[in-house]
């Protein structure tokens, strides 16, 4: 069965920093994969290069099979690759509802009868239905804008679950998010269909060991470990990077 | 539970519109001044999509008003004097036009996007003042007629029937306003504006979607400058000046951009005051109006309209909270 999502050699500098560079990682189908690695790694680098917001300068990405290296940002969305970011990337003045609606009408792309209000039934209940999920209902007539840090985070997820990706990447989903609700957040990501390909960030190993069935390490642009977590909490070379940055 | 950005038609929305009908019965003399107010509302509105909606900026919207007006007069010029599909044509010229030159205006941002609009703007005024066989140059065209509206209405030399027909299209450019504020594409250009790249996390062409929203606000532009032809059966160069694109923005600045009273009140005051102004002192009104243009951007930063619009959100909305209404219910 081909990858939900790979990448073969991908490569990006920036002047002579190596920030990505020869980086394979293969997500299938059903995939839980983490990806860690200290600050300064190359691992939102990495997600833009997958996600196309940068452009690589060697190496390619394919998405269920299908070379997407050139492809545009909403080119891969439509073919079902979303994404969240690690800095809150919200619309400030749309409530949580609107822009969640927004998402799916998106999704469905612009027909002739684009007239037709944002808020009609089919995307209300649909939307309704995300937020739940996510718990996020209370706050769905409220601004973007005006919700607490943790709810924001919450609604990255919310507006990248209504393009309904079959391969999610998030950075930092719960960067900044109080400990007890960090965990909420990721037991809401269990309950994503089973066949979705998820990649995260995450740099709470109590978080990796629960959610994750898969780690990539990440150092200096290159890939420095894989396995499960287990496996790779055990990693000499692991230890080495993270203890050699808490000595530097 | 709660409201949509573009706030619900409130019942008591008819009345500025009631009074506005009315005003051939209270105020005879003053409809040539309400057929000019109606058409800049109009031109403003098509300009707050631009700015208020899809957060670009335009020194060169009259291009599209001023291709409009010619558009419409030599259609009338040359035989066909019916009032709509005049008014449809001045749309399609300023449409067309449009899309051969928002990809250009697209690309950039800023101060860049106000050069390159003023530029072409520019341009255009400089091509129609030479095309003179076509325009008449700085005579402009005037000297046709108009078969009566839908058959039925004759323009008159009181400028009735011209004041009914403004407002009867002003009302439906606002009725298409309101629409496509709260439809998705309405939102897509409000999304564009707010975060451009989560849009296109969201699977969105940003510039595309742009584009198309440039050509829209064009088409709006365009039979706003029919209207105006059409209204005082000429058409003057001033119609696609600078003069009248900074106009339309200061109108726009008053009343309030990304809500659809804006370009209303923008344009009330703003001819009303001129109106005044100009009786008063008329040599030195201009200053009067530079000065009561800077006190409102400094007193009310988000234009008069906004005022109203707050006024409005103290108002009890329609359907609030009944019941089937999940999350953030209907603006059907
Ligand atoms: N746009 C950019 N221009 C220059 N350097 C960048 C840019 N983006 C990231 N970097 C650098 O690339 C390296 C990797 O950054 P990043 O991918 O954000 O790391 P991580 O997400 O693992 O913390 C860092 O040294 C960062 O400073
Ligand atoms: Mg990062």
């Amino acid at each position: 069965m081909t990858a939900a999502l790979a990448s073969e050699g991908l490569s990006v500098s920036f002047g002579s920093l190596h920030a990505v560079s020869g980086v394979d990682l293969v997500l299938p189908a059903g995939a839980r994969h983490a990806l860690i690695g200290p600050n300064g790694a190359g691992k939102t680098t990495f997600v833009s290069l997958l996600t196309g917001a940068l452009a690589p300068d060697r190496g390619r990405v394919r998405l269920h099979g299908e070379d997407i290296t050139r492809a545009s940002v909403p080119a891969r969305v439509k073919r079902g690759l979303g994404r969240t970011f690690q800095v809150t990337s919200l619309f400030p003045e749309m409530t949580a509802f609107e822009a969640v609606a927004l998402a799916l009408a998106e999704r469905d792309g612009l027909t002739w009868r684009c007239l037709r209000p944002l808020a009609r039934r089919g995307r209300r209940d649909e939307a309704a239905e995300i937020l739940g999920r996510l718990g996020a209902l209370p706050q769905a007539g409220r601004p973007l804008g005006t919700l607490a840090y943790g709810q924001q985070r919450v609604m990255e997820i919310a507006l990248a679950l209504a393009g309904r990706p079959r391969v999610l990447l998030l950075d930092e989903p719960a960067a900044g998010v109080p400990a007890g609700e960090s965990t909420r957040l990721f037991e809401v990501l269990e309950t994503l269909p089973a066949d979705l390909a998820l990649l995260f960030i995450e740099h709470d190993m109590h978080l990796v060991r629960r959610f994750a069935r898969t780690v990539t390490v990440m150092a200096g642009g290159a890939v420095l470990a894989e396995g499960s977590p287990a496996e790779v909490a055990a990693d000499p070379a692991v230890r080495e990077a993270y203890l050699g940055r808490r000595r530097a | 539970m709660t409201t949509l950005g573009p706030r619900r038609v409130h019942p008591a929305e008819i009345l500025p519109w009631l009074a506005l009908a009315a005003l051939p019965w209270i105020a005879p003399d003053h409809v040539l001044l309400g057929s000019q107010i109606a058409i800049l509302a109009l031109f403003a509105l098509s300009l707050d999509l631009l700015v208020g909606h899809a957060g670009l900026v335009s020194l060169g919207h009259a291009a599209f008003f001023g291709l409009g007006a010619y558009a419409a007069a030599l259609l009338a010029l040359h035989g066909w004097s019916e009032p709509l599909t005049g008014l449809a044509a001045g749309g399609l010229v300023a449409g067309l036009a449009a899309a051969l030159v928002a990809p250009l205006v697209v690309r950039v941002h800023g101060l860049a996007q106000l050069m390159v609009t003023l530029g072409l703007g520019l341009m255009l005024h400089e091509a129609a003042s030479r095309a003179r066989v076509l325009t008449g140059g700085d005579d402009g065209l005037s000297g046709f007629d108009l078969s009566p509206v839908l058959g039925l209405f004759p323009f008159d030399l009181y400028g009735f029937t011209a004041y009914g027909y403004a407002l009867a299209v002003l009302a439906a450019g606002f009725l298409f306003y309101t629409r496509l504020a709260a439809s998705p594409f309405g939102y897509a250009l409000r999304g564009l504006k707010q975060n451009p790249a989560r849009m296109a996390a969201l699977g969105t062409d940003g510039r595309r979607r742009l584009i198309q929203g440039f050509v829209v606000a064009a088409v709006l532009a365009g039979i706003a400058g029919a209207l105006l032809a059409q209204t005082t059966q000429s058409v003057a160069l001033e119609s696609l000046s600078f003069h009248r694109s900074a106009e339309v923005l200061i109108v726009l600045c008053l009343g309030g951009t990304g809500g659809r009273y804006g370009g209303l009140v923008g344009a009330l005051v703003y001819m009303a005051a001129r109106d005044w102004l100009s009786a008063l002192s008329p040599h030195y009104w201009t200053g009067w109006l530079g000065a009561a243009m800077m006190l409102t951007v400094l007193v009310v930063p988000g234009g008069l309209g906004g005022v109203a619009r707050r006024l409005h959100g103290r108002l009890p909305r329609l359907h609030r909270a009944t019941g089937t209404r999940v999350a953030a219910g209907g603006e059907s």
